[in-house]
């Protein structure tokens, strides 16, 4: 089981990472896309577009390693639930709005096709968090030898 | 690590992280908008901006277009007097307003809210079919009807 949580684990960290990055590369675009979705007060659009690309890669990059595992377990499950919740939101207001997710640039509408994926993230996310940091994770790696070195 | 007092620090700190990041980031970007003023999208510089009362300046001085960019159902609801309906989806069944808007004085661009995209892609589109002199109200038909100017249609009957 602890090998099947090492790789979800894994699988979900490049998944934030990949996410992150056209996001990154380009902020105006996402700010756009944040704006699209129409969830976010305007004022804040920007400071969203400016924080969120970071915090998914780092999430990305802790869940890799396994550092700070439940901190970045519990951000990814709360971002898998915060973008169902605005995809089925955007889908029942009946919004044209393009998903975004790894690519800002266009992309086909949200329809309810997309739902299912957003809501494996979720449980993906979910599952990592509940069964907590696996025996490959670097916290544990490091909470193993911080112990045996006090014996 | 496994306290709910550490998970919240290590969530705190990850976001902090992410802040700081971002913000550093955001000195080598030349064309980063403003961080908390409301925000009108990548529009070019040469598009005017104007809030509804300048639109509305503009609308009683005449000689300016008003170009609504929503679909033709919404725009048939409610829309500006004597604005045009030109749906940023449908741009190129519209292509033969174009020979009237860069023949106008302003083209003052409008959608539903200050949230909506069509009026900024619209401008786009606007800018690269050589119509000059585009003006965009950012708060849209809302903004307007909230400063109580006149519509056709919609609420007013």
């Amino acid at each position: 089981m602890d090998k099947v949580v090492t790789v979800l684990r894994v699988s979900l960290g490049v998944l934030f990472i990949y996410a992150s990055l056209d996001k990154l590369l380009q902020p105006v675009a996402f700010s756009e896309m944040i704006m699209g979705y129409r969830l976010v007060p305007v004022s804040l659009v920007t400071l969203a577009a400016t924080v969120l690309p970071w915090l998914e890669l780092l999430v990305g990059g802790c869940l890799i390693i396994g550092f700070l595992h439940r901190s970045a377990a519990t951000w990814a499950t709360g971002f898998g639930l915060v973008f169902l919740l605005a995809k089925i939101s955007v889908i029942l207001r009946g919004l044209d709005v393009s998903c975004g997710c790894f690519s800002v640039n266009g992309g086909s509408s949200i329809t309810w096709s997309d739902i299912p994926a957003n809501l494996v993230l979720f449980l993906v996310a979910l599952v990592v968090l509940l069964k907590g940091p696996d025996k490959f994770a670097l916290e544990r790696t490091l909470v193993c030898q911080s112990t045996t070195a006090s014996q | 690590m496994n306290s709910p007092r550490d998970t919240l620090l290590g969530m705190v700190t990850l976001f902090c992280l992410s802040l700081s990041l971002g913000l550093f980031t955001r000195l080598f970007l030349p064309e980063a908008p403003p961080l908390f003023t409301a925000y009108h999208g990548s529009v070019s510089e040469e598009v005017q901006i104007v809030d509804p009362t300048g639109a509305h300046r503009i609308f009683e001085e005449g000689g300016a277009v008003f170009v609504d960019a929503r679909e033709l159902e919404r725009y048939e609801y409610e829309h500006i007097p004597g604005a045009i309906n030109l749906p940023v989806d449908d741009f190129e069944e519209h292509k033969s307003e174009l020979i009237y808007l860069r023949t106008a004085h302003q083209v003052v661009v409008y959608c539903e809210d200050i949230q909506c995209g069509a009026s900024r892609k619209l401008l786009e589109l606007l800018t690269k079919n050589q119509v000059r002199d585009l003006v965009l109200m950012p708060e849209g038909l809302e903004g307007w009807v909230d400063h109580g100017y006149p519509t056709l249609g919609g609420r007013d009957g």
